[in-house]
């Protein structure tokens, strides 16, 4: 928090002077960490409020190119996704800790995330130069004649999670952008899959498909972002007084579990271990560093108690009452792991490819180690606070 | 940690010194050692328990946990995919992913959300043994149903599960109430299979703490072999094939210990559960009468679908999860509790300590651990039976499955199912259903004081 902060009330800042000049009692400790708690969970609102209106932003252009599908409406729908996945990306530190995003039955984070995608369960799929024309929903009317998102999650997802593999961002990505089969760069799927009455089979239920996958982001969004509306359950019972340090410590560990497990041991160790070129999240559109990014930057703010323009109070600030040099210390490797993202080269399927002393290779092991060490030192700054988390690997 | 225990007593002390009322304790009993996974032990105890890698591993023993955990928590997808490392699904198949049947690493709960059969699968076989005195296949199914195909491929048959309630009570009189499930399957997609078939139906058990078992030495598991005790209890070995050794060796995993090693389970359950084929089980599991199956396109490597890579890392994931720390261990009741576990005989089998040999990595090597386990076949009786024979394990002959972690199983994965097919809601209840070798120890659960029983489920609440 810096103190040009804008949005900040004025009872705030008296409780964080308190603290910095080192005369804070206990009740101001309390009120410092409950305004913590609310500044979290009000940002992680925004952060999903966001995400609804990209997704029908989404909406409104994919629908734009269904209606007149050219490579120009085809490109500014691709657009589109690349840019509704922003602000998602920047949630993603709100894991693993049994939240509305993946802590429900429903398991919203799989329906909206989930990766790998069943191609060939979705579409026409191609096997060494040969498509396949007659496979996937979209080519079989006789396995689902009618393609509604309920039908498709019960058909791909029969039993739980993990099995939703046909549905969420990736499935629109896929058929906005189709199969990556050259070792380097996107998908080539062509407009003309969307005419009617063009050179591909079932352009009609293609686009259905595709309408289809985009009104379960919305929808989906949209029941997270309920969760943590002001007045819901889920985030009155976070603010709660006698919940704080609970909150707390999901917050921690949401934060420690995605740095070190997921972004770093799961998105980026796995795959340098594996080498396989498209073990990466965004394969069809070859995005993957930038979402990558996005998560490192999310990470970040979430620490710092910033969304966007609006910087308020954070778990720095109470890391830093606590231990000054722990604060410094995960601050720095909070920009240090954004840092070493950056530096990848891109593409990542480039990147990963080759040997370990490839200048790609270098940059992912090194975020890689920033991501873990990120981890570590959250558990170390949560530590400081009486917060005790596992700091390990998280499960998806 | 051992500084740490003495505070615990001196907490205790100083607890008790100061208590006015309650029941007398001449002496507190010490506090039992948290560590149950030895230095493999996490002290997680959340949602997350499960899920935690051992300590001290090298740089390249993380790539591997890392690779491996990738392996068995991401769904396969039918071929052809661009994530060529990750397609082949099916044809047939039980569930995608390994975490389906195996959530947060421990055990999904039987039924989904919508009453389907979840983390189960039903063993078939008919009389007779198979290939290296394994059970005998059906000819047209195999070894399992697989109740799901990727698209057009049907499965093998769908399978249903019903429960008849059976009221029994306490030696005080207090009731309680067993479910008794009763199993069939119908819409056989391939024909009828083979006259005489036997089904058995298996939950996914949690995979915690594997590298410690498989690390126990035989000479240990042997320890426990004897001639039946005054309880009847007489524990044995399975022995069992090992694809690798190409030799018949000691059973330690499976819930009738048919498994010589994780690498092999976990090859065993992709290529039954997932349909993905290895370098060990490297041919399918479509039979010769089922067109679609033998028709659908496998995964991009032409020989098999899992690397080695993707196996070993798996297999090595597995054995590096850490077993979670034993809690309440200052606990006076759950330390009672533990006293009548083995009062009760429950000990005889649930073995409370283990001790590893070497190991490839550190924290598996040379411990001290607690898995409440022998390793062995026991005799359940008819109360558990499935009559299903298993090479060496008769159809009423179980393995002692470990105890450690299943405190937290509610926490984990949100039900409290428990046994082979998961018939028992609760400790209480799976205690209930011990027939045979446990009869005696199942009676002296039964008929003990209410407070008794209580203390002995609070000590598995703590493990």
């Amino acid at each position: 928090m810096s103190v040009s902060a804008r949005n900040l009330l004025p009872c705030l800042a008296l409780a964080a002077s308190l603290l910095s000049t080192g005369c804070s009692s206990d009740d101001a400790a309390a009120d410092s960490r409950a305004e913590v708690v609310a500044n979290y969970a009000a940002n992680l609102y925004e952060g999903y409020s966001d995400s609804v209106v990209d997704a029908e932003a989404l909406k409104v252009d994919v629908s734009a190119f269904l209606v007149d599908p050219t490579d120009a409406t085809l490109e500014t729908a691709r657009d589109s996704w690349l840019k509704s996945r922003e602000h998602y990306m920047l949630t993603e530190g709100a894991r693993f800790y049994d939240g509305p995003i993946d802590g429900t039955e429903e398991n919203y984070e799989a329906l909206l995330n989930s990766w790998p995608l069943d191609e060939a369960f979705i579409d026409y799929a191609s096997k060494d130069g040969e498509v396949n024309e007659d496979v996937g929903i979209v080519n079989m009317p006789s396995e689902m004649p009618v393609i509604t998102f309920d039908a498709l999650v019960m058909k791909n997802g029969e039993l739980d999670e993990p099995e939703n593999v046909s549905v969420g961002y990736h499935a629109v990505e896929f058929l906005l952008w189709g199969q990556a089969l050259n070792d380097v760069g996107p998908g080539e799927r062509p407009a003309t899959d969307y005419v009617i009455d063009g050179p591909s089979k079932n352009p009609d239920r293609r686009q259905i498909y595709l309408s289809v996958a985009v009104d379960g982001i919305v929808s989906n969004l949209s029941s997270v972002r309920y969760a943590w509306e002001p007045t819901a359950t889920y985030r009155v019972d976070f603010e709660k007084e006698a919940n704080l340090a609970d909150s707390l410590t999901h917050i921690f560990t949401g934060l420690a579990k995605f740095s070190k497990g997921e972004l770093g041991s799961q998105r980026l160790g796995a795959a340098y271990e594996s080498k396989h070129r498209h073990d990466q999240h965004d394969c069809f559109s070859s995005q993957t560093l930038v979402d990558y990014e996005r998560d490192a930057r999310g990470i970040q703010a979430m620490y710092l108690g910033n969304y966007r323009d609006h910087d308020g109070p954070g778990l720095d600030e109470l890391v830093k009452a606590a231990d000054p040099a722990l604060d410094a210390d995960l601050k720095q490797k909070l920009q240090a792991s954004i840092d070493a993202i950056v530096a990848i080269p891109k593409p990542f399927e480039d990147a990963i490819a080759g040997d370990d002393d490839s200048p790609g290779r270098q940059a992912i092991q090194a975020a890689l180690t920033a991501l873990s060490e990120q981890g570590d030192a959250f558990g170390a700054a949560a530590a400081a606070i009486g917060i005790t988390i596992t700091v390990d690997d998280p499960e998806e | 940690m051992i500084r740490k225990a003495g505070l615990f007593v001196c907490a205790m002390v100083a607890a008790l010194g100061c208590s006015g009322g309650g029941a007398p304790l001449d002496k507190p009993l010490p506090p039992a050692d948290p560590k149950s996974g030895g230095a493999a032990t996490t002290l997680d105890d959340t949602s997350q328990a499960y899920g935690n890698s051992i300590r001290k591993l090298s740089d390249e023993q993380a790539g591997q946990f890392s690779l491996g955990h990738s392996v068995f928590s991401r769904a396969w997808v039918t071929a052809p995919a661009t994530t060529d490392n990750l397609d082949g699904l099916g044809p047939l198949f039980n569930a995608r992913a390994c975490a389906t049947c195996h959530s947060k690493d421990g055990r999904s709960a039987p039924f989904n959300s919508t009453g389907a059969l979840l983390g189960m699968l039903f063993r078939l076989s008919i009389p007779g043994a198979g290939q290296h005195g394994g059970p005998n296949p059906d000819p047209v199914y195999g070894d399992q149903l697989r109740p799901f195909g990727i698209l057009g491929v049907p499965g093998d048959g769908t399978p249903h599960v019903s429960y008849e309630e059976q009221p029994g009570s306490y030696g005080d009189g207090q009731a309680f109430s067993l479910q008794i499930p009763s199993y069939s399957i119908d819409g056989w997609n391939y024909g009828e299979p083979a006259d005489g078939l036997m089904i058995s139906p298996r939950t996914g058990p949690s995979v915690i703490g594997l590298g410690l078992l498989e690390a126990v030495t035989e000479d240990e598991i042997w320890e426990n072999v004897h001639p039946p005790d005054a309880d009847g209890v007489h524990g044995v070995p399975n022995y069992v094939w090992d694809a690798e050794q190409q030799a018949e060796v000691l059973g330690r995993f499976g819930w009738k210990a048919n498994q010589p090693s994780t690498l092999q389970q976990t090859a065993g359950a992709f290529v039954g559960d997932i349909g993905i084929t290895s370098s060990m089980f490297r041919n399918g599991t479509c039979t010769s009468t089922m067109t679609a199956c033998n028709a659908a396109t496998s995964g991009a490597d032409p020989d098999f679908e899992l690397s080695d890579q993707s196996w070993r890392s798996v297999g090595f994931y597995m054995r590096s999860l850490a077993v979670p720390a034993r809690r309440a261990v200052d606990d006076q009741v759950a330390l009672q509790g533990e006293l009548l576990f083995t009062k009760f005989g429950c000990a005889s089998c649930h073995r409370t300590t283990l001790h590893t040999g070497p190991a490839d990595a550190d924290a598996l090597a040379n411990q001290t651990i607690h898995p409440y386990t022998d390793l062995l076949l026991h005799d359940m009786g008819p109360e558990l039976a499935d009559n299903r024979p298993d090479y060496q394990a008769s159809g009423s002959q179980w393995r002692t499955p470990p105890l450690w972690g299943l405190g937290l199983l509610q926490k984990v994965n949100q039900h409290s199912f428990m046994l082979h097919d998961a018939r028992a809601r609760g400790f209480a209840e799976a205690i209930l259903w011990h027939g045979g070798e446990g009869a005696t120890a199942r009676e002296n659960f039964r008929l003990a004081a209410a407070s008794e029983r209580d203390a002995l489920l609070k000590f598995l609440e703590s493990l």
